[in-house]
Formats: C-alpha cells, structure tokens, sequence
C-alpha cells in the first residue's frame, strides 16, 4: 500500500507525500526532548529535589547551629587554650535552657554523641537541669558534669561551630579531625567503612561475571529453544521474580545450613562426613546474590539473542568457519548491546543489595547499605548515611560513565 | 502530545492524592506485626472494642525509629499509639517525637513494674521480655546453668547460637566472666570494661552461629545447628508449645531483659482515645490475657493473680527478673553506633 | 570428523550448562515448597506432618489477600507507567547527541544507583508535604520513578538493534510516523519493552523499603506482609503465599501459551488465504 501511495502521481498525492516529509535535525531534537520530557520530569521532580534534600544532610550541622548560637558565636572569640572564658559558660547555660523548653535537646543530644559516644547523655543530663541559668555557670556545669572541664570537649565544640561539617564524610572513609583540627585515622577497631566500600565493589563485580558467565550460556538456552518450550523455560527465569527476598532468603537457610538439605542429602548419600560450611560465608552470598540477580542478566541477553538472524551461523559455517570461530566472530558482537544492558543492571543492582547478604552471609560480608539503612532507620545518624549514600553513588555514577564510554567503543568496533 | 497529557495526568494525580489525604481516620495502633500483633489483638484490642472503645485499625512497621518522626517532622501523622523498644522510646522521647503520658488517665498502676511506668514520661510498659540462655533438654539432659558453662566449650561441646551485634552479647560476656547481674552496666562502662567483654568473646568466637532475626535462634536449635543460644523467651514458649519442643531456659543464670511500651505519636490527632487503649492494655484483665497468646510477660504484677498456673511457669516472674540485668538503653543509645562499629570489625577478622 | 564431534559435544555441553543454569533459578524456590505444607511452626527439615493450615491462614486472614490485591494493583500501575514513559525516554535519549545521551542517561539511571533506604526516606519527606504519604498515588509515583531507569536500559539495548535506515525508508515510501512507529520500530524493540514491563513489575512487586516508609494502613503490600512480624518469627504462611504465586505464574504462562499458539495458528490460516 505504502509503495502505491509513493508511486501515485498528481497534486493530492504530491500534497501528501509532502506531510510525510522526513524529521530534519531541528525537529528530532525537539522530538527528542518531547520524548524524555516524562521520563526527566518524573526523575528529577520526583526523586532529584527530594534526594538532594536529604543528601544536603551530609554536610548539614544544623543541628548544632540551631540549638547553641550564642554558644558558638563566644567559642569563636577563643584562643582554643585551656578553658574558655566564664561568658562561654553561661551562653552555653542559656542555650541550653532554651533548647530545653524548644524541644531541640534531643536532636542536639544526638548530633553531639556522634561527636564522641557518651555526649548525648552529657547533653541530656546537663539541659534537663538548666530551668534557671545558674549565677555561677562554670562551676555549675562542671559539678554537673566534669566532662564539661576538659579542654578537648570545648574544642570539639569550636571545631564543628560551622554551618556547614566536614565531620561525616571524613567519618565515611575512616578519618576524624582531632580537637586540635588535624585529619588522622580513627582507631583500628572502629575502622570499618573503607573496607565496606572495597567489599561491596569487589562482592558486586563478582557477582557480575559469575552472572554474565553462567547467564549467558542459559539465555542461548532459551534464545534457541523450540516455541514449545519457550515458556516453560522463561517461567523458571520468571520465578524468582514471584518470590519476595524473604522467602529467597529463607530458602537459602533451609539449604545451605550445617543442618541444612544440602548437607544432609551429601552426609545421606555418604560422600562427605560431616558439613560443608556453605552458609554465613561468602560462598552463601555470592550464590543468594547471583540468584537473585540472573534474571536481569539473563533476560536482556536473550532478547539481544532473539534480534539475530537464525540463519547467519549457518552461513558462516558455509563460508568456512569453525562453530566456535562463527560463534565468536558472527554470534557474539551481536549480542553485545544485551550483554552490555545486563551487566550494568546486575552490577548496580549488586552494589545496592544489603537484605540478602545481611540474612544469608557472615559478619565478614555485610554491604556498605546495611549501614547506610542501619543509620538512616536506627540511629537517624542521616548525616553519615547521606555522606555513605552519596559516595556510593558517585563510586556507581563514575563506573557508570567508564562502562558506557568503554561499551561504546566495544560497539564501534564491529 | 502524549508527553503534555502524561504531565497534566500526573498533577490531576497528585491532586487528587491530596483530597483523599485529608479524610478522617480512627484510633491507630501500630506494632511489629506477626505473633506479637496477633497477640496484641486478641488481648487488647479486640476486647478493648468489644467493650466499647474506639473502633482501632492496625498497622505495622519494622521498629524503624525514622518512620515515627518523619511522621511527626513532616506531620502527617497516620499512627497513634505505637509499640515502641526501649531504645526507641528513649530517643523519640528525647526528640519530641512522642506525647507525654499523663499517668493519673492510665488507670491503677501500683502495681506496675518501675520499669514500665518509670523509665520513660513518654512510655509505658506493656511486656517484659528477656535474652535468655536455651538449650535444648531433648539433646542435653544436664545442661548448662551458668553464662560460663555457655563458655565452656570442653564441658559441653558445640556450637553456641548468640545475637550478632554488641547488645545483649556484651553483657552476656561480662557475665560469664563473672561480674553479677547487678553490676554489668557499671563494669562496661567503666574503663577497659568493653574490652574486657570482647576478650571473653575471643575465647569462644570460633564456636558462634550468629543470628539476626528471632526465628533463627530457635531454629538453630531445633536443627541442631547449635547446642545451645540465647533467644528470646516468647519464641521458646512459642516453640515448646508449638513444636513440642523441650527447650528448657536458664533463668538462674541470668537474662538480660527488656520491655516494650506503648507511645502516643506527638501530634496524634486521637489522643484521648489512645490513652485509653494504653489504659486497657496495662490494665490487670489486659496483662493477665496476653501472656496466653505470646509467651511474653506482664508489666502489671496485678495480672500474675488468678493466671494460670501453667502459663505464669514459662514467663519473667517477679524473682526471675530481680536474678537478672535490665538492659540499660541509656547506655545503649549513648555507644549503640561505637560499639556496632567496633563489633563488626572484631566480628569480620 | 573427529572436529565435528568435538563441536558437537561442546555444544551440547554449552547447552546443558545452560539448562542447568536455569533450573538453578528454580531450585530454592521448589525446595522449601514442601516446607509450605507443614503442620508445624519451624521451618525445618524433615517436616514433622503435612497439612493445609498455612494457605488456610493465608486464605482466611484478610491482611494477605488485601496485601495481595495491593501488590497487584501497584504493580500493574507502575508497569504501565514505567514502561510507557521508560519507552518514549529511550527513543528520546536515541536522538541525542552521544555527549548528551551520556549526561540525561546517567541522570535517568540515578533511581537505580541510589541506596533504596536513602530513596525511601527522602521520598517521604517530600511526598508527606504533597499529602501523599501513606496513599496509593505516592506509592505508585515512587515506584514508577524507580522503575523507569529498568525500562529505559532494556529498550535502549534493543534500540541498538534497529537499523536507522529503515525507519527512514519507510517514512520516505510514505509512512506516517505513528506507523513507522508500530510497523518498523516496535517489532525490533518489543523484546526490549517486554523485559523492562518485566522489570518494572519485579521493581515493584519485590520493594519492601519504599513500600514501609509511604504506604498506610490500607496499602499494605505483600513484601510488607511477608516482612511483618519477622522480628518474632518467619510464618510459614510466607511460603504458602509464595507457592501459590509459583502456582499463579505457571497457571498464567501456560495460557499465555496456549494463546499464543491459538493466535499463531490463526494467523497463520489468515495468511493463508492471501
């Protein structure tokens, strides 16, 4: 019909062919942008403005700010020596009176405990007695507390006076300032966060290529099987799918337990004597994460699979190649674009993933979001969890940008 | 084109989101779902209907203290009496996040425990509940009776199933190292205190099944995964009366035990009507049907009298907890987030 | 002829691999479908007796049909959603320019890269302002959001399969565009549009974070559901409430299967009789 419509001649069919003019690059620009406008719109409206909200909380010392201005406003007159002056003393009476009946005790209590463990009931204890500012304010803080006597707890105090901290990225990656402003390492049991981040890539990019290796011979599977089967087997790619994370990670107890199936059918069948560790290890997560996450590699890989044209491998083995040479040569750029799709999906999925390997793996296997959830649900430490979000992110981003200059030369290639 | 009509959907979606959001609602009470919910229910809240009291709808949450003051941040409240944890009501407390009870509209309580009307003015106490030290009496005959016999590998061999963070596990170290119940906070906090605890823990670590959710102790036990854990005492009776399991539980050694309690959200829109569920609920008929349905005890010593003998056997009795440590969440929120740090990296070397 | 049969049994190794592959997929799943059946609480081998009392539950406590129908109902609305506005995102992201495409699509992919917690609180606190916290509109909103990155990668791996010139020609043999669209476009990224709906669903159905922080009481969806009350113990309703979804998928693929065969044999009969 198309090629009538094109071959018919006279002035209402030239009038047509004329609407149908081809998109110039103006209007595909334009068309472009008409096109992405719900998908921007949706993202940045939202998820952008609100994400950023929170992320500002990285940075944030409002807390501080807000509830002892006066307090601030004095340290800031201070050489930073011994004590500071009387005046201080009493602003920081005032203020904390004020935060008293304000109601921001609390939230002060707990940006200061993050300062140093044990501040928060400092804070407490102190406000909760400042009904009436004291004639005498030093003694009566320190009586109160003799926390309130040690230089250290004052130049703390200066050091975080700003509206703006450092103090919860250096946390992110290990470090702290002391009272006297120098960056240094936080002691060596409580260093924890680096290497979170060095598992959770390493953990994620494992489980990457164990997906793309054993997913890729199962999407040929499905890609070459008769349409009888078709279904039946996408159904097993589609399972677990159905199946929330609690019951995935239930399962994975019931089998890989000392006492689990598995084990109890190796130990009924006589080949091992007593348990393989196969639970609360590495092992467990990569083969729980792996699981979960094939579906994603699988998927865009077949459909890639589908695209080519059945018959080139024959034709390739006509023209005189080997099967793995026509497979390597024909088959295999093809499915580039799918292969490429999946990856990333499995990889940035990986990288967020902190249910299945907090229930299934071993202490030495928790992901870097179980604290970021930990701190954001529990301890409402935001300022921490915005700075390990954000960090995370930037890490995801930057891969992100490097895999799709990296893929697109591979695509040039052929 | 489709993208100004997918624009104009949303905003007539976002308006019509708002109109519904401004409809009423009745009495909310929220707590953690499963069988302690279901306990809830049948103990509280469908008597406390029954009886005449506000209609109530339930929901649930994960304990996520955030949930509760983005609520009250943002005031869109949608709960109003809530089962909170210690530490939680603490710090909500703390932050403004819960009302103030007023204890002269919640009813006769002389004789609630100190600790569930006492620790907090935003709380009250609705059950106690304890880490106790299980075993299985099936598997281990003369079992272990001590936190050092927990220690003792040689005497009884095996796996030990612990909690996987320093709460609870920390006290139980200290005790085992001999410090009595009455003095475990004192010694932790105390100079060298915490790493006298994580020395202790050294001694064993190699025999620890860690667990993280509730169920998994029990289970471990049951499968024989461990030979013995510490668990949360409302899952034995759970899994005695259940599975007919024999776990038997320590007392004499010590537990280590909390309650949960009940808050009114700040700003709760059914705040008379919440004081009167919470009123109900640690009531003496409230206290004494609940440990029926959840092997958790009553706060309201008053429920103990005409309980039935056989349920009142399995739960924290007066004397039980007087042999044990109440964990102290003021510590806790204090060193939760240094001390959850530190357990981590100890725990992955 | 030894070459031969040494590519032969490579293939057939290759392709018992990947059998095996897929049923790997399965094997958690089916394993603890038994543990639905007990009449116990554990969740433990060997299973003390069998009984039905778990899909009783299931079947007589409303709070699992409602959380169910919720499921469904999200789930479907974020599917359309997703896949319509991730599909038009993907031809858009296509004109770019290849500086452009690397910026708007690393903005596209953010919902993905961010930790869900982060997303989940942040969500709340903007949404509560709008009043939409704890409604079925915010819920869908938030998860389509999360979803669209899914889409728009599936659709763009197969867009790289679609050979430019086509669309061209056909639009020069005088195509308009919505049928340049639906005849030559489509059938080339359909695979792509599938699996992102696909993913959009599995995005949406499997969330349990954002789904805690801004549904209320009567948006409570079944990863809730299965989630609540895991701090006393793991109902074994949760595993009847996943065998029967096991159930429900193969009841659906084996319609679909059926329909499409009976819509194959139709059109093949049609086209015979041109």
């Amino acid at each position: 019909m198309a090629l009538e419509r094109a071959l018919a001649t006279g002035p209402s069919a030239s009038r047509e062919r004329a609407a149908f003019r081809l998109p110039r690059i103006g209007r595909s620009q334009f068309a472009a942008a008409g096109l992405l406008a719900p998908a921007v719109f949706a993202t940045i409206v939202c998820l952008v403005i609100p994400l950023v909200m929170f992320l500002v909380r990285g940075v944030s010392n409002s807390e501080i700010v807000t509830a002892l201005p006066t307090t601030i406003q004095s340290l800031q007159n201070w050489d930073g020596q011994n004590l500071p002056p009387d005046e201080t003393f009493a602003r920081l009476a005032e203020d904390l009176s004020v935060a008293r009946t304000s109601g921001k005790l609390g939230e002060l209590g707990r940006r200061m405990n993050i300062m140093v463990p044990g501040f928060r009931t400092l804070v407490m204890k102190t406000g909760t007695q400042m009904q009436t500012v004291p004639a005498e304010p030093r003694t009566a803080l320190i009586e109160i507390d003799k926390r309130w006597g040690e230089p250290e707890v004052w130049q703390l105090l200066r050091q975080e006076s700003g509206r703006w901290t450092d103090s919860y990225f250096l946390a992110s990656i290990d470090l702290k300032r002391t009272p006297g402003g120098d960056i240094v390492q936080v002691s060596p049991d409580q260093k924890i966060f680096v290497g979170l981040f060095v598992r959770t890539f390493a953990i994620s990019i494992s489980v990457t290529v164990i997906c793309l290796l054993i997913g890729y011979p199962a999407a040929y599977v499905l890609a070459s099987a008769s349409p009888k089967w078709v279904g039946l087997l996408l159904l097993l790619v589609l399972l677990p799918f159905w199946t929330s994370t609690l019951v995935r990670s239930t399962a994975w107890i019931v089998l890989l337990q000392n006492e689990g199936l598995i084990n109890r059918t190796l130990r009924a069948l006589g080949i091992i004597d007593g348990s393989l560790p196969l639970f609360a290890n590495r092992f467990a997560v990569l083969v729980a994460m792996t699981h979960v996450l094939l579906p994603y590699m699988i998927m865009p890989i077949y459909a890639a699979m589908k695209a080519v044209p059945a018959d080139q491998m024959r034709a390739a083995g006509s023209l005189g190649a080997t099967p793995p040479r026509a497979f390597r040569r024909v088959y295999l750029p093809q499915t580039h674009a799918g292969v490429a799709a999946g990856s990333l999906l499995v990889f940035i999925l990986a990288l967020g993933y902190y249910v299945t390997p907090a229930i299934v793996g071993g202490p030495g296997d928790q992901m870097i979001s179980y604290f970021i959830a930990l701190f954001t649900n529990e301890s409402l430490n935001w300022g921490l969890a915005s700075a390990l979000g954000t960090l995370l992110l930037l890490a995801t981003t930057l891969f992100y940008v490097v895999f799709s200059r990296f893929g697109r030369s591979g695509a040039g290639a052929h | 084109m489709g993208a100004v009509r997918l624009k104009i959907a949303c905003v007539a979606m976002l308006m019509a989101g708002v109109a519904t959001a401004a409809s009423a609602r009745d009495l909310t009470v929220v707590s953690f779902g499963g069988s302690l919910q279901d306990a809830i229910r049948a103990a509280f809240i469908t008597p406390f209907v029954d009886g005449g009291g506000a209609k109530v709808i339930e929901d649930t949450y994960d304990g996520a203290l955030s949930k509760i003051t983005a609520q009250v941040e943002t005031g869109a409240t949608k709960w109003d009496v809530i089962d909170v944890e210690s530490n939680q009501l603490l710090q909500g407390c703390q932050e403004g996040a819960f009302e103030q009870l007023d204890h002269s509209k919640l009813g006769d309580l002389s004789k609630v425990l100190p600790a569930a009307k006492d620790f907090s003015p935003c709380g009250v106490g609705f059950l106690t509940g304890a880490q106790v030290l299980v075993y299985d009496k099936a598997k281990l005959a003369d079992g272990p009776k001590t936190w050092a016999d927990f220690w003792d590998v040689k005497k009884f061999p095996g796996k030990r199933g612990l909690k996987f963070g320093p709460k609870n596990t920390l006290e139980a170290a200290l005790m085992a190292d001999g410090v009595p119940a009455a003095d475990v906070y004192e010694v932790l906090s105390a100079e060298g205190g915490v790493d006298r605890a994580f020395k202790k823990l050294d001694e064993i670590k190699s025999d620890i099944v860690w667990w993280k959710l509730g169920a998994e102790s029990i289970q471990q036990l049951a499968s024989g995964e461990t030979v013995m854990a510490t668990a949360y005492n409302g899952r034995v009776v759970a899994a005695n009366r259940d599975e007919n399991r024999q776990f038997e539980m320590a007392w004499d050694a010590g537990s280590i035990y909390f309650l949960d309690y009940f808050a009114i959200l700040s700003g709760s829109e059914k705040k008379e009507d919440a004081e009167k569920f919470i009123a109900y609920a640690i009531g003496a008929e409230g206290q004494r049907e609940f440990p029926s349905h959840i092997g958790y005890g009553p706060t309201n010593l008053a429920a103990f009298e005409g309980m039935d003998a056989k349920v009142s056997a399995e739960l924290p009795t007066e004397e039980r907890l007087a042999s044990s440590v109440f964990r102290d969440d003021k510590y806790w929120l204090d060193h939760n987030d240094e001390l959850t740090q530190r357990f981590n990296v100890w725990a992955a070397q | 002829m030894e070459d031969i049969v040494r590519y032969r049994i490579g293939g057939l190794l290759f392709r018992g691999f990947g059998l095996a592959v897929l049923l790997f997929l399965a094997l958690p799943i089916v394993a603890i479908i038994p543990l639905s059946f007990t009449s116990g609480v554990e969740l433990i081998y060997p299973v003390p007796s069998y009984s039905l009392r778990w899909y009783d539950d299931f079947f007589t406590r409303p709070e699992w049909l409602m959380s169910f129908r919720n499921s469904m109902i999200v789930g479907a609305a974020v599917t359309v959603l997703a896949t319509i506005v991730g599909t038009l995102g993907a031809l858009g992201l296509n004109r770019l320019s290849p500086a452009a495409q690397q910026v708007v699509s690393a903005l596209i992919i953010l919902p993905m890269a961010i930790p869900v917690v982060v997303a989940g609180v942040a969500f709340f606190y903007f949404y509560a302002r709008l009043g939409l916290a704890g409604s079925f509109t915010g819920l869908i909103l938030a998860h389509t959001t999360m979803a669209v990155p899914f889409v728009v990668i599936s659709v763009r791996a197969s867009l790289a399969g679609l050979n430019p010139d086509l669309a061209r020609a056909a639009a020069s043999l005088g195509a308009p565009p919505h049928r340049v669209f639906l005849r030559v476009v489509m059938p080339v990224i359909l695979p792509g549009v599938l699996t992102g709906g696909l993913f959009a669903f599995a995005v949406s159905f499997d969330d349990v974070v954002i789904a805690m922080y801004l549904s209320g009481p009567e948006q409570i969806t079944l990863p809730r559901q299965m989630f609540a009350g895991v701090r006393e113990n793991i109902s074994p309703t949760v595993l009847a409430a996943s065998t029967m979804m096991v159930a429900l998928s193969v009841v659906l693929m084996a319609a679909t299967n059926i329909l499409t065969k009976r819509a194959r044999s139709l059109q093949a009969a049609a086209h015979r009789t041109d």
